[in-house]
């Protein structure tokens, strides 16, 4: 069973408008209404694959109340965290040229007790029977930034294995406690190691600098390259090839995080599957979570030899 | 349209030797009922898309399938192995054996069994339910009710 908590969910709008223009009432074309959250996402894409998940999440207010009620009809198992402050809504803005605007809300402020609260939720979640529990996103304000390394220690007790796929202060305060799997994309893998990344082997020793500091292995997802594994044994390059064309990137590091755990959560069976769920999951609109007969068609590559020169996309 | 499961396609008692095998066995069923027209070919599909990715779920589920030429109506089959067949999942061994056929370009009708075999098995009184079956009647009649809605 794999626990997910996600500490900053959100209800995602989605308008289109013909072209923006600031300072003017424009009236939108479409609109749209999903569930956001990084740990949710990671769920759904279980349960879509059959694996036992439970997604602990914090709501509060109608954004909330409104969150769950979509989430309930996804299948995932909730556990949520009621909280004072209203879930957040996050704006997107989408131009039919391409142009894409997002506008993130911060989230509400938790309280304390709310933080404990979390931390509680997540714990007995966990109970004495989950083999994973995945800390995700970013923090509302308020939680202490070493939440995941407290959810990690705990975890731990518990006999629970740990990933964390959150960025900035957030990151950087899991390593020391040791989580199992950390997983940034690029930018957040740069950004954590405090180094420029243009090669795969860039990519690696960036990726070393956060097992110094203490994660057991690296999953970084490299959007068009695929993701690099490091662990104890090394590092891996896997990449994949889509079987259709590239229509949303929104949750591809959430469904290649999920395809890693439901694999096992380690070495190079989990590192294909990773790659080829989060490839199968750019072919699909917003943040749909790919299905298995999604993955049907996606040609996976993995190398243990890994080529440093090679220049990444981004 | 023909059934997507029947009581020939199921199979209470698996050999367990390996994954070949227990694959072998119900494409066999698959064959002497029509709905598959090569069976080593259907077979080296199935392997195909085994080799790319392991088709093994955690808790104790393998559901080998491809979409193939070698088909020719939509089905589903399933064996129940008491000892266990690898399938690639983490956590072991598999007991429950899906194996999906769909005629090749036909996207739709394998993407919803697929799918909704696989949100069922997220269920452990579901796949209870399929372990403790007495008859492949009662296999079809659960199958058909929990993932066909019917």
């Amino acid at each position: 069973m794999i626990v997910t908590v996600t500490a900053n969910p959100s209800l995602d709008r989605t308008v289109e408008v013909d072209r923006l223009r600031r300072g003017e009432v424009q009236r939108a074309l479409t609109t749209s209404v999903d569930a956001g959250g990084k740990g949710v996402n990671v769920s759904r894409a279980l349960v879509a694959h059959g694996y036992p998940t439970r997604a602990v999440l914090c709501s509060g207010g109608f954004a909330g109340l409104e969150l769950l009620a979509l989430l309930r009809e996804t299948g995932v198992p909730l556990r949520e965290v009621p909280v004072t402050g209203g879930t957040r809504s996050n704006l997107t803005l989408v131009e039919p040229e391409g142009t894409v605007t997002k506008l993130n809300e911060p989230g509400p402020g938790l309280s304390e007790s709310e933080v404990d609260a979390v931390l509680a939720a997540a714990l007995e979640a966990i109970g004495g029977e989950a083999d994973w529990v995945a800390g995700c996103g970013s923090l509302p304000p308020g939680m202490p930034v070493d939440i995941y390394a407290r959810l990690t220690a705990r975890a731990h007790e518990l006999g629970a294995r740990v990933a964390v796929d959150t960025s900035g202060a957030a990151l950087d305060a899991c390593l020391s406690a040791g989580p199992d799997l950390v997983k940034p994309n690029l930018d957040e893998l740069a950004a954590c190691a405090g180094a420029e990344i243009r090669t795969l082997g860039d990519a690696v020793k960036a990726a070393q600098v956060l097992r110094d500091r203490g994660a057991g292995a690296v999953l970084a997802s490299l959007g068009p390259d695929g993701a690099i594994l490091l662990d104890r044994t090394g590092a891996r390059h896997a990449s994949a090839r889509p079987a259709g064309s590239v229509v949303s990137t929104v949750g591809a590091g959430d469904a290649t995080l999920a395809g890693f755990l439901a694999a096992g959560g380690a070495g190079e069976r989990a590192l294909r599957a990773a790659v080829c769920w989060g490839t199968a999951a750019v072919t699909l609109p917003g943040s749909s979570m790919p299905a298995p007969d999604h993955l049907d068609r996606v040609t996976a590559e993995v190398q243990r030899s890994i080529d440093p020169d090679r220049v990444l996309t981004k | 349209m023909s059934d997507l499961i029947t009581v020939d396609l199921v199979e209470l008692d698996l050999p367990g030797q390996d994954r070949k095998a227990a694959t072998a066995a119900l494409a066999n069923r698959l064959a002497k009922e029509g709905r598959v027209t090569d069976v080593e070919g259907f077979l080296a599909d199935v392997r195909a898309r085994e080799e790319q990715l392991p088709t093994g779920i955690e808790g104790g589920i393998g559901i080998p399938h491809a979409r193939s030429a070698h088909v020719t109506t939509p089905s589903l089959a399933f064996g129940r192995c008491a000892d266990g067949v690898d399938f690639g999942a983490s956590d072991g061994p598999a007991d429950l054996v899906f194996l999906i056929a769909a005629p090749d370009g036909e996207g739709a009708e394998h993407m919803t069994i697929l799918a909704s075999l696989a949100r069922r098995l997220v269920h452990d009184s579901f796949k209870n339910a399929l372990r403790t079956a007495p008859t492949p009647d009662a296999v079809v009649t659960l199958i058909e009710k929990e993932v066909l809605g019917r």
